[in-house]
């Protein structure tokens, strides 16, 4: 199994500036290839504190990429809603270039009203033109002279530039939620799914689509599953308990507040069930998010036993994307918990999932 | 007088890869604080070799701020109009943030009718969509809970994240070529101006608009200028020739096919005289660019003649962006010319 950082700011600028909270990410990213995360990885949201300290992944991992060597630089998501298919194809080949060829590229549809309103796009289109961005996107990066005349988009004979790094192209992730047409999407086409530990029951059903879609299209192995998960592993169950409960909670808080909208009016056909979101988030607890190995946090070895079980439930995944650094906690202990989790934990689970380390 | 460098990627994927083009521009970037280089700076292009290796000089920014502690990142331009105003201010945030309050945010209205056509945006609506955008973007960083409804954007009550390190924002540059107007209007609103050196007398005349307009609107010190030049400084005359000028020629041989529908037929009520620009261009010689300042080719002593003489024609302008890598030129040579240039001209200006 593969473990990488994945960075989610929900600070507000009464919290800490922009600077400081890069600062403190980039110190943890300065550690990513020594103590063996395999990737690193962030957002893109707009404003408000949830996610908005992070509107260009693409930036922000062009500046992890000169932190690191080895490890994957991994967008998720970039949301091809808000752009150009064309000036986002170009941008993410630039950053593997800058990388010398280590982009992931995961890719959603995002979901925030909010930022939909202040774009001047429908939500009732989002699909379809996440489907356009697909198409364009993947034809843009491995073929020159693409021509293209859709219903969002049209251009003449295009090639972008730089051509990728990575040959034919990076690869690709999908986001998926819970909407069962984006896990066999993303199987049929031999993309790679990131998505969220949901209970564990829930989200197996949805991988099962996944791999399924996967098989029957042809694609060799079994897919590629990539989780996050909040993750703070200290010496003693109190002290993990008490400094990483508060934190998040405020995460929780904050992806409430973003996303209520859908639980006071907004709905689209494109969306189905996220008024249930909103609820489900207003009523999280700390305890609900452990006990349902959403969330890593505690010792060594509690997070190896809460591994080892969702890992079971689930029905296996590849790839844990570890969320180190949620809310305001503080970057020292940050530094601490990843030392401790590379040291005791990684180890013990080389050989689980189809991508061994 | 302040130096900073600048890349201004015009190969193809024949002559170099992306890795090899920005690893080489990387390299020349981790010698820049050492060297006393003021600022990184880098275009924004698209699809033609002309610039298109830089479609995001935000994400080159951010690398570079990586590899630098004091040098300044310039963007030198964005291009608000192929994108939405609260994406670009949102991402000139985050750069700002990044590189804990260094970015310098240079805007430019884009001229490429191959990119308006790729992209779908009119010429014609061009100086109105800059105009639009800058008013946006100027505001969002500025203040909170901004709401907009305009003939191209509209948006309710909106705060861009993060807010800017740099208080109350990040320095402004408007890049302009020609028109008094654009000249006029930058110095009227504070802005820095990024100019391409024309011939010394036009220069001199739309660098004075700018510092009166400054003036006039009541603003402090003299208004910032800012040239951009191709340099290779060479101890040798015939090696500074020999390697400058076929790189330099390049230059100019991407720029006339990356603008030549200007030539062929394009024409926009928003870029008068466009074709006469392309054409003056597509005629310039080594020897000329050398002769009139453009290009710093030469011995350190040639080069710092020249760059007195160019001040003195254009009646100063305060910071010089220079390309230190261009074309295809061997990189270890590039090296050396930027410490060449570093000990033996800059200490006479700065």
């Amino acid at each position: 199994m593969q473990f990488g950082m994945h960075f989610f700011p929900t600070s507000s600028p009464s919290q800490e500036s922009g600077a400081d909270y890069w600062n403190g990410i980039l110190s943890c990213v300065d550690l990513a290839d020594d103590l063996g995360f395999s990737h690193v990885r962030t957002v893109e949201h707009y404003f408000t504190p949830y996610g908005g300290y992070s509107p260009s992944p693409i930036a922000m991992l062009s500046a992890a990429a000169m932190r690191t060597k080895h490890a994957r630089l991994i967008t998720g998501a970039v949301l091809p809603a808000f752009s150009h298919p064309l000036k986002l194809a170009s941008e993410l080949c630039l950053l593997d270039a800058l990388s010398n060829g280590r982009l992931e590229i995961g890719i959603a549809r995002a979901f925030l009203p909010l930022e939909f309103e202040r774009f001047g796009v429908s939500l009732d289109e989002s699909r379809a033109r996440f489907n356009e961005a697909m198409d364009v996107i993947t034809r843009l990066l491995s073929e020159e002279n693409v021509a293209h005349q859709g219903q969002f988009w049209k251009f003449p004979e295009t090639t972008i530039l730089p051509r990728p790094t990575q040959q034919p192209a990076p690869p690709f992730w999908i986001a998926a939620v819970q909407t069962p047409s984006s896990f066999e999407y993303a199987g049929r086409n031999g993309y790679g799914v990131m998505a969220i530990p949901f209970a564990g029951g829930v989200l197996r059903e949805y991988l099962e689509i996944y791999r399924k879609a996967w098989k029957e299209a042809g694609h060799r192995g079994n897919g590629k599953v990539m989780l996050v998960f909040h993750t703070y592993c200290a010496p003693t169950m109190q002290e993990a308990r008490a400094t990483a409960e508060p934190q998040l909670l405020d995460y929780f808080r904050n992806f409430a507040n973003a996303a209520r909208s859908w639980a006071t009016g907004t709905s689209s056909s494109d969306y189905v069930g996220y008024d249930k979101i909103v609820a489900f988030l207003d009523k999280i607890t700390f305890d609900d998010q452990v006990t349902s190995g959403a969330a890593w946090i505690g010792t060594p070895d509690s997070i190896a036993r809460q591994l080892q079980d969702y890992y079971d439930i689930v029905g296996g995944f590849d790839i844990a994307s570890l969320q180190i650094r949620f809310g305001q906690l503080q970057v020292d202990k940050v530094h601490q918990s990843m030392h401790l989790f590379s040291r005791e934990i990684m180890p013990r689970f080389k050989e689980l999932g189809s991508i061994v380390a | 007088m302040q130096f900073g460098i600048q890349f201004f990627p015009t190969n193809g994927p024949d002559q170099l890869s992306g890795a090899d083009f920005w690893g080489n521009a990387l390299a020349c970037v981790d010698l820049c604080d050492e060297l006393g280089f003021s600022h990184v700076r880098t275009v924004e292009h698209y699809f033609n070799p002309y610039g298109g290796y830089s479609p995001s000089p935000i994400a080159f920014l951010s690398a570079a701020a990586m590899r630098t502690q004091k040098a300044r990142l310039v963007t030198g331009a964005v291009l608000p109009i192929f994108s939405h105003p609260l994406k670009v201010a949102s991402e000139l945030c985050l750069l700002d943030a990044l590189s804990n309050g260094r970015l310098e945010a240079g805007f430019a209205r884009a001229f490429l009718p191959l990119e308006f056509e790729r992209f779908g945006v009119s010429l014609d609506e061009s100086k109105a969509r800059f105009e639009e955008a800058m008013s946006v973007i100027t505001r969002v960083l500025t203040e909170e809970d901004v709401s907009h409804d305009g003939k191209f954007w509209k948006f309710p009550e909106t705060t861009v994240y993060p807010r800017p390190t740099q208080s109350p924002r990040m320095p402004i540059w408007i890049a302009a070529v020609q028109t008094p107007e654009s000249f006029i209007n930058a110095g009227r609103n504070g802005f820095g101006v990024m100019a391409i050196p024309m011939t010394g007398s036009v220069m001199n005349d739309l660098i004075g608009q700018y510092r009166k307009a400054w003036k006039e609107a009541g603003h402090p010190g003299n208004g910032r200028v800012m040239l951009a030049f191709h340099m290779y400084c060479s101890e040798s005359a015939d090696d500074a020739r020999s390697v400058g000028e076929p790189e330099l020629m390049d230059y100019f041989r991407a720029f006339a096919n990356a603008a030549r529908s200007w030539t062929t037929g394009t024409s926009s009520k928003d870029y008068a005289n466009y074709d006469k620009i392309v054409e003056h261009l597509d005629k310039a010689t080594f020897d000329g660019q050398v002769a009139n300042g453009s290009a710093w080719i030469g011995t350190p002593d040639m080069i710092a003649k020249q760059i007195e003489q160019y001040q003195e024609t254009v009646g100063g302008f305060d910071i010089a962006s220079i390309q230190v890598n261009f074309g295809l030129m061997d990189q270890k040579k590039a090296h050396a010319s930027m410490r060449l240039f570093a000990n033996e001209v800059m200490p006479r200006f700065t």
